[in-house]
């Protein structure tokens, strides 16, 4: 376009830069408003909310997936269990550990076990066996197992119903705040169908903020305002990372895919395809902290978030198998299916085309137009015209910066007051992130994907540097 | 936004944002969008709306782009000063100009001017290059000793010899009726200079007296009729010279520049709008036009349209006005294909090879040396057997 209609590539790129304007205003509205509302939530007393429902019944399976990460990770989320604002009685913790992780991984599990065993309802400890057929070693395979489990050696063996447990799937490195689990149940208690809904926390990745890089904080939180966004709009959403569902959903469907490495996206859409479209997530705008993805130097972290972002992006595979699905089932509503899809295509197209052509293919025309687009009006203002909306758009980071400062946790003692202003201005990288660890990435798995060279589940190093 | 953050209720008392909210803040981005991109595309094609006009409406506009090889040249727009406008270090462009011919004019204290009077088009950008060169000649003069600081002694002549009365140089002259050299350090670049202008290196003896002949007749520098004199004796030492697509030759005496790359990378001042053809006189000079209609001329004899580039015609040669000078040397100015070194039988001077309106021509040295040479894109001069670099940027001292 900008060597054949030059002109007609600047107005283009005017109306691009203006509608990334108007999208970080929409998207920022949506951030500022889930902020409101997130800190009002961690601010109530769910337990007098929850008062007047009657959930003794309730139980909840919490499955902790782990490798091999350390066990002070293990450790400070077992921690976080034990002291949540909930009858432990009623909690099941599930210490899922990988066969292929080795003997290490049993030891901690163990000890674990030992320090924890008897403060929670039932703790079980699986193992995943290595090379099963069929299988791809990850999350989704790991989860699936322990779940099967659960349901054999504590559910059925105590006559525990399917219809009330709620599964809650964590990340390893997840703490919880105190009142997770009645936010949940206060939820699960006064949606139109719990059964056939996800509830989604926000997923703050900020338990080793103070330690981790500028690099790795904007990223992480970047993540995490984007779950806040989805969460003000939640027809969009997908479950991601940690999030609850009920057992008898999860059982139906026969729990989470195990040849995938998008498991935490997937599961929802099959439960939505198994419901016939008949399935909500249901967001909690209330927080849970993970960590953020950091390694031991500047470098691995690069690595680090770049894989983890791959990883991320390579939910596109979902694109094909929901297009496939809804194709199938007519008893999705029409209208459902062309919205998602739409809106699928939308996301995967955006996330790895708009920050490319916002700040590299928008210069296209000045270097391509040649001369007779050169000497015009219109060559020398479109860069102008584009920066200063872009800045406009910065105005976005902003907001950003204001409520990143507002989730992060207490500054320990040894770190310095003016952290706050690094802090503060980390998020003038955006621009550089947006490119390296979205649409690169991005990219990368979507160029993977089509050309047949599927990728396996890697797990991100957890560290507490 | 008010809301109640009690703790007693049933209820979380901020609610999710309604479809209603989301929709009403959407359906008014969109409003926005519809609104102000063409607002927006106007605006960069050069449409303003003037507000204060007595007719009102629209207005076309066009813009200047104009290079400053000046980091402190200030620029006026029709003796106004334009200010804030640099987009790169030496670069700056205004918009906003109303179309019709516009004085521009750069100017620096201690600096010679730069004058163009240039048409500007509506939508389009006219560009430009300014040069500024120091009104008094500045200059390093490079002798066969130095003292420890590594400033230019003269050996064996009266301290109240004038070394250059016209110049400023770069460093202090020391002179001195002395002329042992036991403290002082030979310079090597002497010795390369001496090598590069061809010749052998001289005795001590010999070299001093010949300075010291060459100080007692230092006035000669602005005596006109030395410099004739001086300059007569000497021929055209250069023949061609290329660089970046643009080749220098002299032909009858008068150097010219030809552009002889790729069409479509033809510098702008080759080319002139075809819509404003017929006025070309008016607005470039009479130069260009003929320019223009030998150009034409020849493409209409050879069957092509090399000339016409779709919205411009383009010339493929330019004059130098050399001022009826003799010309004694010439050569692309170090580092830039749009200006021409001439070494001229009154001096040494910079002229750009842009003839719109008129070639800005400046001295950088007034009387005509016996040899330049450009090497590395430094010019060293040889005038009176004195050896020096010729600056083209003010000393500050």
């Amino acid at each position: 376009m900008s060597i054949y209609i030059p002109f007609w590539a600047a107005y283009f790129i005017i109306a691009f830069a203006l509608f990334w304007v108007l999208k970080t205003a929409f998207l920022s509205y949506h951030l500022r408003y889930n902020w409101m509302r997130l800190r009002h939530h961690m601010k109530l007393d769910w337990s007098s909310l929850v008062e007047r429902f009657t959930f003794d019944h309730i139980y909840h399976v919490v499955i902790l997936p782990f490798y091999q990460e350390p066990i002070e990770i293990i450790e400070a989320t077992l921690q976080s269990l034990a002291e949540v604002k909930y009858d432990l009685k009623n909690i099941v913790v599930v210490l899922a550990t990988e066969e292929r992780a080795g003997s290490t991984a049993q030891i901690i599990a163990k000890e674990m076990k030992a320090k924890w065993g008897d403060r929670f309802g039932y703790f079980l400890i699986t193992t995943h066996p290595a090379n099963v057929q069929g299988e791809m070693a990850g999350k989704g395979s790991n989860a699936t197992f322990a779940a099967e489990e659960v349901r054999i050696k504590v559910l059925d063996l105590h006559g525990i119903r399917y219809n009330h447990t709620i599964v809650s799937i964590f990340d390893i490195d997840t703490v919880l705040y105190p009142d997770y689990f009645n936010c949940l149940i206060w939820h699960f208690m006064t949606v139109k169908r719990p059964l056939k809904s996800s509830f989604q926390p926000v997923p703050i990745f900020n338990n080793n903020m103070w330690q981790a890089s500028a690099l790795a904080r904007v990223v992480a939180m970047s993540s995490t305002f984007w779950e806040m966004v989805q969460q003000e709009r939640p027809e969009r959403m997908a479950t991601f990372s940690s999030h609850s569902v009920s057992f008898q959903a999860l059982y139906e469907v026969g729990y989470w895919q195990n040849n995938m490495v998008s498991e935490d996206s997937r599961i929802y859409w099959n439960l939505l395809i198994a419901n016939d479209g008949e399935y909500d997530v249901v967001p909690l705008s209330y927080p849970v902290s993970m960590d953020a993805n950091a390694a031991t130097t500047f470098w691995h972290t690069v690595v680090q978030i770049y894989k983890q972002h791959r990883r991320w992006t390579y939910g596109v595979e979902n694109f094909c198998y929901i297009s496939y699905h809804f194709l199938q089932n007519k008893n999705i509503p029409l209208r459902k299916r062309i919205k998602i899809i739409f809106q699928q295509a939308e996301g995967y197209w955006s996330l790895v085309t708009n920050p490319i052509m916002l700040f590299i293919l928008g210069w296209a025309p000045i270097f391509l137009g040649g001369q007779e687009f050169h000497q015009t009006v219109l060559s020398y203002n479109l860069p102008i015209v584009v920066r200063n909306l872009l800045i406009l758009a910065m105005f976005g980071l902003v907001i950003s910066s204001i409520i990143s400062l507002s989730l992060i946790p207490p500054r320990p003692k040894e770190a310095s007051r003016l952290r706050y202003i690094v802090m503060a201005l980390q998020w003038l990288l955006v621009p550089a992130t947006m490119i390296i660890f979205s649409a690169v990435p991005g990219l990368d798995a979507q160029t993977r994907l089509m050309f047949g060279r599927y990728m396996g589940f890697w797990v991100t190093p957890k560290n507490r540097i | 936004m008010t809301k109640n953050f009690s703790t007693k209720m049933n209820k979380p008392t901020v609610n999710p944002l309604s479809r209603g909210q989301r929709r009403f803040v959407f359906l008014g981005l969109v409003f926005i969008f519809l609104l102000t991109v063409p607002m927006f595309v106007f605006y960069a094609t050069g449409y303003r709306y003037d507000f204060f006009s007595p007719t009102g409406g629209l207005t076309t506009t066009g813009g200047l782009y104009i290079s400053i090889l000046s980091e402190n040249g200030e620029l006026f727009l029709d003796e106004k000063p334009v200010q804030d406008v640099r987009i790169f270090r030496k670069a700056s462009y205004i918009q906003n100009i109303t179309p019709g011919v516009h004085r521009i004019h750069v100017q620096e204290e201690g600096m010679q001017t730069w004058v163009k009077e240039l048409p500007i088009y509506p939508y389009m950008v006219t560009e430009a290059e300014a040069f500024l060169f120091p009104k008094r000649p500045q200059v390093r003069l490079i002798t066969e000793y130095q003292t420890a600081t590594g400033s230019p002694i003269y050996l064996g002549m009266s301290s109240s010899t004038k070394i250059l009365p016209f110049a400023s140089t770069s460093l202090p002259i020391l002179i001195t009726k002395n002329r042992a050299t036991s403290t002082l350090t030979l310079n090597s670049e002497y010795s390369f200079i001496l090598a590069l202008f061809n010749e052998q290196t001289k005795s001590t003896s010999t070299l001093l007296k010949r300075m010291t002949d060459e100080i007692s007749s230092a006035f000669v520098f602005s005596n006109p009729q030395t410099k004739v004199s001086a300059s007569s004796s000497t021929e055209l030492a250069t023949t061609t010279r290329l660089y970046r697509d643009i080749k220098l030759y002299e032909k009858g005496g008068e150097i010219y520049a030809k552009y002889v790359g790729a069409e479509q990378d033809i510098p702008y001042y080759f080319c002139v709008p075809q819509s404003s053809l017929a006025s070309t006189t008016e607005l470039y000079g009479a130069q260009v036009m003929k320019g223009v209609v030998q150009a034409m001329e020849e493409s209409a004899l050879l069957g092509t349209t090399e000339t016409t580039n779709k919205s411009r015609i383009c010339r493929s040669e330019i004059k130098i006005d050399t001022k009826g000078h003799k010309v004694i040397y010439f050569d692309f100015f170090p580092d830039n294909g749009d200006l021409v070194l001439l070494q001229l039988d009154n001096g040494i001077f910079v002229v750009e090879i842009d003839d719109r309106s008129w070639q800005n021509s400046q001295q950088l040295y007034p009387a005509s040396a016996e040899k330049i040479i450009v090497n590395n894109g430094i010019i060293y001069v040889k005038d009176h057997g004195i050896y020096f670099e010729l600056l083209t940027k003010l000393l500050v001292f």
